[in-house]
C-alpha cells in the first residue's frame, strides 16, 4: 500500500507577487481527491492507498533562510526554487514558484496571541478539507 | 360652578388641541431630522413602484443597489426586493436579477473579506439562488430587454469563475442574446457593458465583436464623422482602445465614402499617429499598422511622404515586426536618400538584416555605408564595431582588428559605449581568447544555420522607454517560455550581451535596470538557455538622445 507522507501547496502567488488562498485550496482538494480515489474499495483508482500525511499545519516563518534568525521574524515571500506543476505562477522571476515559509493551512498572526503562542487563522484550504472530509464524494467547487 | 365646568372643558379641550399640534410638529421634525441615508431606500423604492416600465425604474434599482452594496448590507436588499416584488408583479425579472447579483456580490464579498466560516455555511445555498434567479430572469424577460441581456452576462461570469459548464456554449448563448438585442433594441449600452466585460475577462476578439455592434448601433443612431470621431477620441483618453478602435473603424469606413482624398490621408495618419509607439502614453502599434495599410490602400503610396515612413518603420519595429520594419526602412532609404533619419535607418537595417534575416550581405552593405562616412555619427561608429565584430566572429581576427583600431583612433579619447565594447575586443584578439561567451551565443544562434529554427518566439525582451534621454534609468525585461518541469527544478540562464550601458546583467537576472551616457542607437542581446540547451534569442534597440 501507498501513503502519501508529504505532499501540499503553497498559498503565496509569486508571479503576481500576493496571498492567493484560492490556489492553495485548489490545490489540496485536488489531491486528497486523488488520494480519496485511490483507496481500497473505491472503485475509481488503484485500490492501494492508505491516505497521506498533508504538508503542513502552519506556515514556518523560518524556513526561507534557516540561518539568519532575524529573518524568522519575517514572513519572506522569496522563493528560492521551482515547479511546474504549480503552474499559476510558474511565470515567475526565475520560475522560482514555491514560497516555503507560505505552505501553512493556518496562517499565524503577527498581531494577535491564543494562550502565548500565536494566533492561527485558518486559510480558505482549511475549510475546503473540512467541506471536503464531510463528504469526499462532492466536488467542492472553487474559483480559480 | 358652571362656569368652572366650563373653564375646565375649555382647559380640556385647549390641552387636547396642543398635545394634537405638538405631536403633528414633532413627527414633523422626526421625519424632516432623517438622515438622507434612511430616507433614500423609501424614496428609491417610491420611484420603483411609480415607474411605468421596469426600464424606467433601472436608474432607481441602480441606486437602491449602490446604496445598500455601500455597507455590504446584501441580505437586506433582498429582503427589500422582495418587499418590491410583493407590490408590483411586473417587477418580477428585475427583482430576480439583482437577488441573483446580489447573492454572487455577496459571495465574492465574502471571498475577499476572507469571512470563510460564513462563506462556507452558505455558499451552497447563495450559488443556488444565484442560478434560479438568474433563470427566472432569463425567463420572465424578452430578448429585447436589458435585463435579458445582463442575466445572460451574469450566468456566463458565473460559470465561468467557477470554471463550470459548458464555457463556450454559454459563451456563444451569451453573444447570440447580445447581437439579438444589438438588432431588435435600444439604448446600446447594454453592449458596451457585455463588451467591456469581455475585454476584462481578456476575451478581446468577443469584446471587439460587440464594440463593433455598439458603434454601428451609435451610426444607425445617424452619428456624422464628427460625432463617431469625437466618441472615439473620448474612449482613447479613457484608455478604452478597443472601443476607441471599432469607433475609429466605423469612421474611416464612414469618410472613405464621404471625404475627398486628401481630408481622408489627413485624417488615418491623424489616427494612426495617435496609436503609435511612444514611451508615455497609450498606443496599439498593429492598430497603428493597420491604420497606415488602410492609407496605403485608399490614398496610395503619395500619403507617406519622409517623416510618415520614417514613423511606420519604427513603429513596426517596436512592434517587433522586424520583417516588415526592415521593409519600411529600406523603403525609406531608397526614396528619401537624404532622409534626416539616415543613419539610424541604415544602422537599424543593417542589424535587422543580421540578426532577424540572417543576411550578412545585406548587413554588411548598410554597416559599410555608414561606417565609411566622413562624418562619425554614433551610428557610423556602431556599424564599425559591428564589422569588425562579424569579421572576428568569422575568424577574420586582422580585418576585424582594422575596424577596431579605426574606432579607437576615430574616437579620439572618447569614452563611449562602443568604444568600451571595442577595447573588449580587441583584449581578446591580442589575448588571443574567443569572443566573450554570452555575446558568441547570440552570434551563434543568430547567424548560424543549425540554429535556424530558432525564430525569436520564445524569448521576449521589453525596455521601459525606448527613446531614453542619456543618463535616465531604464529598465530590460525579459520573458522566455519555459515548458512545465513537474517536480524537477530547472534553472535558466540569461546570456545578456551587446550594449548593456552601465550595468552588466549576471546570468541569473532575467531583467536589468541601466542607463546609457552617450547617445546612439544601442543594441541589447539576450540568449536564454536550460540545462536542455538553447530555447531562444532576441535583441532589442534603444535610441538614446
Amino acid at each position: 500500500p501507498i501513503l502519501l507522507s508529504e505532499f501540499g501547496a503553497d498559498c503565496y502567488d509569486a508571479y503576481l507577487g500576493q496571498e492567493d488562498q484560492n490556489m492553495q485550496a485548489f490545490f489540496l482538494q485536488s489531491q486528497w481527491r486523488q488520494i480519496y480515489d485511490n483507496v481500497a474499495n473505491s472503485k475509481k483508482g488503484a485500490g492501494n492507498c492508505i491516505g497521506g500525511t498533508m504538508f503542513e499545519w502552519t506556515d514556518e516563518w523560518w524556513k526561507h533562510s534557516e540561518s539568519d534568525p532575524e529573518s524568522w521574524l519575517v514572513h519572506d515571500t522569496e522563493s528560492n526554487w521551482t515547479n511546474g506543476s504549480y503552474y499559476f505562477d510558474i511565470k515567475a522571476k526565475g520560475n522560482k514558484n514555491m514560497n516555503e515559509e507560505w505552505f501553512g493551512i493556518v496562517a499565524l498572526s503577527d498581531t494577535e496571541k491564543e494562550e502565548g503562542i500565536d494566533a492561527r487563522i485558518p486559510r480558505k484550504a482549511y475549510y475546503v478539507i473540512r467541506e471536503f472530509w464531510k463528504n469526499p464524494q462532492k466536488e467542492i467547487k472553487l474559483k480559480r | 360652578m358652571k362656569y368652572q365646568s366650563a373653564t375646565t372643558h375649555i382647559k380640556a379641550h385647549f390641552l387636547a388641541l396642543f398635545l394634537l399640534v405638538s405631536s403633528v410638529i414633532l413627527g414633523m421634525r422626526a421625519l424632516c431630522m432623517a438622515t438622507p441615508q434612511e430616507a433614500k431606500p423609501a424614496v428609491l423604492s417610491k420611484q420603483i413602484i411609480e415607474a411605468d416600465s421596469g426600464e424606467a425604474a433601472f436608474p432607481a434599482f441602480e441606486a437602491l443597489k449602490e446604496l445598500y452594496y455601500s455597507d455590504h448590507n446584501y441580505s437586506g436588499f433582498i429582503a427589500l426586493l422582495q418587499s418590491l416584488n410583493q407590490k408590483k408583479k411586473v417587477l418580477a425579472p428585475f427583482v430576480s436579477y439583482y437577488t441573483a447579483l446580489t447573492r454572487y456580490r455577496q459571495l465574492e464579498y465574502l471571498e475577499s473579506s476572507q469571512d470563510w466560516n460564513t462563506y462556507f455555511s452558505n455558499v451552497d445555498a447563495y450559488r443556488q439562488q444565484t442560478l434560479d434567479e438568474l433563470q427566472n430572469t432569463i425567463q420572465a424577460s424578452a430578448a429585447d430587454e436589458p435585463v435579458h441581456v445582463y442575466a445572460k452576462l451574469l450566468l456566463w461570469k458565473f460559470y465561468r469563475s467557477q470554471q463550470e459548464g459548458d464555457q463556450e456554449a454559454l459563451l456563444n448563448d451569451l453573444m447570440n442574446s447580445a447581437f439579438e438585442y444589438a438588432h431588435n433594441a435600444t439604448p446600446p449600452a447594454p453592449l458596451k457593458d457585455v463588451a467591456d466585460t469581455l475585454l476584462e475577462q481578456g476575451l478581446k476578439s468577443k469584446a471587439a465583436q460587440l464594440y463593433r455592434e455598439y458603434v454601428d448601433s451609435i451610426i444607425a443612431a445617424g452619428a456624422k464623422e464628427e460625432e463617431l470621431k469625437a466618441h472615439a477620441e473620448t474612449f482613447y483618453k479613457e484608455g478604452k482602445l478597443e472601443l476607441s478602435e471599432a469607433l475609429f473603424d466605423a469612421l474611416i469606413e464612414k469618410a472613405s465614402l464621404t471625404y475627398p482624398k486628401e481630408k481622408l490621408a489627413s485624417l488615418l495618419t491623424e489616427i494612426a499617429r495617435l496609436f503609435m509607439y511612444k514611451d508615455k502614453g497609450l498606443k496599439d502599434t498593429l492598430y497603428a499598422e493597420k491604420v497606415l495599410q488602410e492609407l496605403q490602400k485608399k490614398v496610395g503610396d503619395s500619403a507617406f511622404d519622409e517623416t510618415l515612413t520614417y514613423e511606420r518603420a519604427f513603429n513596426l519595429e517596436k512592434a517587433k515586426e522586424y520583417t516588415e520594419s526592415l521593409t519600411r526602412y529600406t523603403e525609406l532609404l531608397t526614396q528619401y536618400p537624404e532622409t534626416t533619419h539616415l543613419d539610424e535607418a541604415m544602422f537599424k537595417a543593417a542589424l535587422m538584416y543580421a540578426y532577424v534575416k540572417r543576411d550578412l550581405v545585406g548587413a554588411r552593405k548598410y554597416f559599410k555605408l555608414l561606417a565609411q562616412k566622413e562624418r562619425s555619427s554614433p551610428q557610423a561608429f556602431s556599424s564599425s564595431y559591428q564589422l569588425g565584430l562579424l569579421a572576428q566572429w568569422e575568424g577574420n581576427i586582422e580585418e576585424a582588428k582594422a575596424y577596431y583600431n579605426e574606432i579607437i583612433e576615430k574616437a579620439k579619447g572618447r569614452d563611449t559605449s562602443t568604444v568600451r565594447l571595442t577595447r573588449q575586443r580587441l583584449k581578446e584578439i591580442e589575448e588571443a581568447k574567443p569572443i566573450e561567451y554570452n555575446l558568441k551565443m547570440f552570434l551563434d544562434v543568430a547567424l548560424k544555420g543549425e540554429y535556424a529554427s530558432y525564430d525569436m518566439s520564445k524569448v521576449g525582451l521589453e525596455a521601459s522607454a525606448y527613446r531614453p534621454d542619456t543618463n535616465t534609468e531604464l529598465t530590460v525585461t525579459s520573458n522566455a517560455y519555459v515548458a512545465p518541469t513537474g517536480c524537477m527544478q530547472v534553472e535558466v540562464e540569461y546570456l545578456w550581451s551587446g550594449d548593456t550601458g552601465g550595468s552588466v546583467p549576471a546570468t541569473t537576472e532575467p531583467s536589468f535596470t541601466t542607463s546609457y551616457a552617450s547617445p546612439g542607437t544601442k543594441e541589447v542581446n539576450l540568449v536564454v538557455v536550460s540545462p536542455s540547451g538553447v530555447i531562444d534569442r532576441n535583441f532589442d534597440i534603444l535610441d538614446v538622445r
